[in-house]
């Protein structure tokens, strides 16, 4: 229905550009730009946010010192959306290994933790036939200005690098490794399924998936085809997870636990 | 897997109740419990799976065309786009083709879903919130209303 809709080849992203010192949330503004009719690649970048969000509603903390923007794509509709959310957590991993030194590693589905402490969200919205790409990281955040439930693990990419970083360096590294990855997504996806695996830290741990009803405890054994994640319970079975809050739990070998 | 809802199962159960001389039909397993029940003289399925919820029956009329709506992929089923807003849709709303009426988490992906037929919602079946399966009937629509 869009002209020009992507395939996702060669997506050149960050036009056009609209950056705002504050917004409520640019996933919003984003998905005005849609009803615009706003191509593939608009992207939208704010200072602040004052009512950033994550999953369930939950506020994103988006204090300034942070890159708060939101990418539009429209991606073919028969193409599985689930490992897009997987793909631009490589992005945003690989973004930030750019910066920083030590891995960035993602905990299922798209957050990005480096050396324990997570320093990106990710949430992603359809509308219509677009798909809003809602991108948070903390470039240089001092944590002391962050409520302190999210202080307490949460990072920042300056604070890890020992020095300042430009919010516009990473922009610019962030749409060029966004664009790479939406690409090998298109192509079908095995690419961003290996990457993702390489970083994926759960595998192997025990975690507990809360959700309405029972918890599902088990231990993380990867992704499936879809991005669900797969996790094989006290009985063997494997039950394939694509939604819920992923928590880790001590093992019986653990003595803190 | 034994644990899965089999909503093919469902269907079929609606399908049976809704051809034969039956008022009200229970299907019991240990994974699923399954309650037709005929609403009114011109017989039209009304459905309730466990976990789902339940309220006042749709007002049976001659009229009354009620098409279940399916969710079109697995995660969790989200009335609103946020709990500080109101809901897509409620029971007795009219919408249009094409528009939101719901929206479905997975991945961290908030995928909206369409109506893909106008008409009114004559029953919203799972609470906010909750995890759905591929095919689960998410609303009742009555097809025969419009705008």
């Amino acid at each position: 229905m869009t002209a020009g809709a992507a395939t996702g080849q060669a997506a050149r992203l960050g036009w056009p550009l609209v950056w705002v010192g504050e917004l409520g949330s640019t996933n919003d503004l984003a998905r005005l730009l849609v009803g615009a009719g706003c191509p593939e690649g608009a992207v939208v970048v704010a200072d602040r946010q004052t009512r950033g969000r994550g999953r369930q509603g939950r506020a994103w903390a988006s204090p300034s010192g942070g890159l708060w923007c939101s990418v539009l794509l429209y991606p073919s509709a028969d193409l599985p959306q689930g490992l897009l959310s997987l793909a631009v957590a490589v992005a945003v991993a690989e973004t930030a290994e750019q910066f920083v030194p030590g891995p960035a590693r993602i905990r299922w589905p798209n957050d990005v933790e480096i050396a324990g402490r997570k320093v990106a969200g990710i949430l992603i919205e359809t509308a219509g036939a677009a798909v809003v790409v809602g991108v948070g990281i903390n470039v240089g955040i001092e944590l002391q200005v962050m409520p302190p439930e999210v202080a307490a693990r949460a990072g920042s990419l300056h604070l890890i690098a020992g020095r300042p970083i430009e919010r516009r360096a990473v922009l610019e590294a962030l749409l060029a490794r966004l664009a790479d990855r939406y690409s090998a997504w298109a192509a079908g996806g095995e690419a961003v399924s290996d990457a993702w695996s390489s970083r994926d830290m759960l595998r192997g741990t025990p975690v507990a998936v809360l959700h309405s009803g029972p918890a599902i405890e088990g231990i993380a054994e990867g992704i499936n085809r879809e991005g669900a994640l797969r996790i094989r319970t006290a009985t063997g079975a494997i039950r394939q997870v694509v939604a819920g809050d992923v928590h880790q739990i001590c093992g019986p070998s653990d003595p803190s636990g | 897997m034994s644990e899965r809802i089999d909503f093919d199962q469902v269907r079929e159960v609606i399908r049976i109740a809704a051809e034969s001389d039956l008022i009200e039909l229970e299907v019991e397993s240990p994974a699923l419990k399954v309650r037709v029940k005929k609403a009114g003289p011109n017989p039209a399925p009304e459905t309730s799976a466990s976990a789902t919820a339940t309220g006042a029956a749709p007002g049976a009329d001659d009229q009354d065309r009620l098409e279940t709506v399916a969710a079109p992929m697995v995660g969790t089923f989200y009335r609103a786009s946020s709990p500080e807003v109101p809901p897509f849709v409620k029971e007795g709303d009219l919408v249009g083709e094409g528009q939101v009426i719901c929206v479905i988490e997975a991945m961290k992906l908030f995928n909206e879903i369409q109506a893909e037929k106008s008409g009114r919602i004559a029953r919203v079946l799972v609470d906010n919130a909750s995890p759905v399966e591929y095919g689960q009937p998410l609303f009742l629509l009555d097809t025969s209303a419009r705008a």
